[in-house]
């Protein structure tokens, strides 16, 4: 067996190990592990045995992970989703439908210290539901918004999801968050105009608030400017250079601790909760990226990637097609599978092809571009049946709605994605200028 | 469905925990689990103390790098290593809560016992892995002890945080044997 079709192999076994619901991080070190002893001998295996899993925790680019999903889980303790819902609700309330585009807007601010989708959605939902059901909006709008809503945390920096796609193929972090930051404001426009559409069709699932006295709205902005500030120092500092991504987001969890202490209710058990949920999540992401080490470490040897792009490169596709095609393969992926085992399964694997293909702007541009696109396929797959997860979640805690309502709930939300992956392949700009590449 | 805890959120503590996990597997129910369980998350909490002091290591450093022109010496590689620690520190706990990741959909039609059987299989190759990756790691850290390895700046020896990762794997290991335990259980009822 050659060792293109051993890399074949094992990564159908891997799959298959993966589909009888194996922990991924495991069917990818068993695969890595198996398939680089086959290729390059047993004894090198050994020697990265003993020293790879210790080197790839202690990374100084991946330290940054503990510390934004820290973050992350001060703003879930805090309270802090609360008081900005309640800005939302009070600017934007009074508007048709406007109780659901301040869960929108509650959403993106919040996805502004959160790094994570599911937090955001669900943390949202504790504060936005009541108050959506309670004006009469329908269970299909309200589980709908939320867990579109969602989605903003991990498309607006700061974004786990980008730090590792970030590590993986050793771009800039401080250029991925800032690529992501027009696709962000898209999302939140085109959700806000998704609600407003729907509230057009079905008045009656969106009615209007009562409308809250302008000095209150200028009040309640008290939460909202200190979010903002942490938002800008870490996302501005890492850019400028004043500290290291590491640093960044260590001074956001500081910030975002401080913050959810004095505005919020966090005291000493929520900042146990807060750790022992950081270190579920973080030993989590840990294991499988040492998975994802000898797994790529093994596909390296195999030369599949380097097979897959010379196959491609001889279809005589146009670049974009190619492009479209990976897009929709994404698309499909993602609806099945979670989102950080897809990047790290295929990035590694597409990367190399998209980088070979000419789309006219500067090579150093194509991987920001597209890992922006992989984001938003990811956050889509977070949405989307039969595995969307967000909508599941959002879903128990309405326990009247039924499931197919909040799946109804969504289409106009996957829509408003759909227009805005046209928009960013269309124009590539919308991510490569705000980073300085285009 | 994926499992759990979601690896990119994680359930908030307002909203309703567990969710997704759809044969969890209970450390308490065997002997010895709960003090285990207890174990594994004390350690939890030590990882997570440390995550504190480095972000606190970090804010002190940036504060004397701006102020005083005095950043603290080899901080990059301190604020590294801490959190190297107390990543192994989390995996223990993560595993023993079953927050691994993996893809629940394609079995979700199958029978409970079927889903536990699985786990069964999959968390013994688990326990087999995490001694290999023990072992071998071992074998580095004995390197580390007679070479006399050292961080660049501040002469850490790093056998010591490689001890400390040792001996969580060793412990994931054990955590794994404890699930199949449990999960024996759940098949014999």
């Amino acid at each position: 067996m050659s060792n293109l079709e051993l890399g074949v192999a094992l990564f159908g076994a891997m799959m298959f190990l993966i589909v009888i619901r194996m922990p991924i991080a495991i069917s990818m070190l068993l695969c890595g592990l198996g398939g680089f002893a086959l290729i390059a001998g047993w004894e090198p295996m050994i020697g990265l045995l003993s020293e790879a899993p210790f080197s790839r925790v202690a990374n100084n680019e991946l330290t940054v992970i503990p510390l934004f999903v820290l973050m992350g889980q001060f703003a879930s303790e805090g309270g802090i989703s609360r008081e900005l819902y309640r800005s939302a609700r009070a600017w934007f309330g009074h508007y048709r439908g406007g109780i659901a585009m301040a869960t929108i807007g509650g959403c993106a601010a919040f996805g502004a210290i959160c790094g994570s989708s599911v937090a955001t959605g669900a943390t949202m939902a504790t504060v936005a539901m009541p108050e959506m059901r309670r004006y009469g909006y329908s269970g299909a709008l309200s589980t709908g918004v939320l867990a579109a809503g969602g989605t903003l945390g991990i498309l607006i920096p700061p974004s786990i999801i980008l730090v590792i796609y970030a590590i993986l193929t050793e771009q800039s972090l401080a250029h991925l968050f800032l690529a992501a930051i027009i696709p962000g404001l898209i999302a939140t426009a085109g959700y806000a105009i998704a609600v407003w559409l729907y509230v057009r069709v079905r008045p009656e699932s969106g009615p209007a608030g009562d409308p809250i006295p302008m000095r209150d709205r200028f009040r309640s902005l008290r939460t909202v400017w200190p979010v903002a500030v942490i938002f800008g120092v870490v996302i501005g500092g890492i850019y400028l250079g004043v500290f290291t991504p590491t640093e960044g987001a260590a001074v956001g969890a500081a910030a975002t601790g401080v913050l959810s202490w004095t505005a919020g209710h966090m005291r000493l058990k929520g900042i146990g909760d807060a750790l022992l949920e950081t270190a579920k999540i973080t030993g989590m992401i840990y294991m499988v990226l040492i998975g994802a080490e000898f797994y790529s470490a093994f596909l390296a040897l195999s030369l599949l990637p380097q097979a897959l792009s010379g196959w491609i490169g001889g279809l005589g596709w146009a670049p974009m097609q190619i492009l479209l095609v990976i897009v929709l393969v994404y698309l499909v992926l993602g609806c099945v599978m979670d989102g950080l085992a897809m990047i790290l399964l295929t990035v590694p694997v597409f990367l190399p092809v998209v980088v070979g293909l000419d789309f006219g702007m500067p090579a150093e541009a194509v991987p920001i571009w597209f890992g922006i696109l992989i984001l938003i396929v990811v956050e889509v797959g977070l949405i989307t049946p039969p595995i969307g997860i967000n909508v599941y979640v959002i879903n128990s805690m309405a326990p009247d709605v039924p499931m197919m309502e909040s799946f109804k709930g969504i289409v106009p939300f996957f829509l408003s994605d759909v227009v805005r992956i046209a928009i960013i392949l269309l124009f590539p700009a919308t991510t490569t200028w705000l980073a300085g590449v285009g | 469905m994926t499992s759990g805890p979601e690896w990119e959120g994680g359930t908030p503590q307002d909203a309703p925990r567990g969710h997704g996990d759809e044969t969890p597997l209970a450390l308490g129910d065997v002997p010895g689990g709960a003090w285990l369980a207890r174990v594994t998350r004390a350690l939890a909490l030590i990882g997570g103390g440390l995550l504190l002091v480095s972000v606190v290591l970090s804010i002190v450093s940036i504060s004397g790098r701006y102020t005083l022109s005095r950043p603290v010496p080899g901080d990059y590689e301190l604020v590294e290593l801490i959190c190297a620690v107390a990543v192994f520190l989390f995996f223990p706990y993560a595993h023993s809560i079953g927050g691994n990741l993996k893809a629940e959909f394609f079995t979700s039609g199958l029978p409970g016992r079927w889903r536990t059987a699985l786990d069964v299989v999959h968390d013994t190759i688990f326990a087999l892995l995490a001694a290999l990756l023990a072992w071998q790691l071992g074998h580095g850290m004995v390197d580390k002890i007679n070479n006399g390895d050292s961080s660049i700046l501040l002469q850490i020896p790093l056998w010591w945080p490689f001890t400390v990762a040792v001996a969580c794997l060793w412990l994931l290991s054990v955590v794994s044997l404890w699930r199949v335990a449990a999960g024996i259980g759940v098949l014999r009822r």
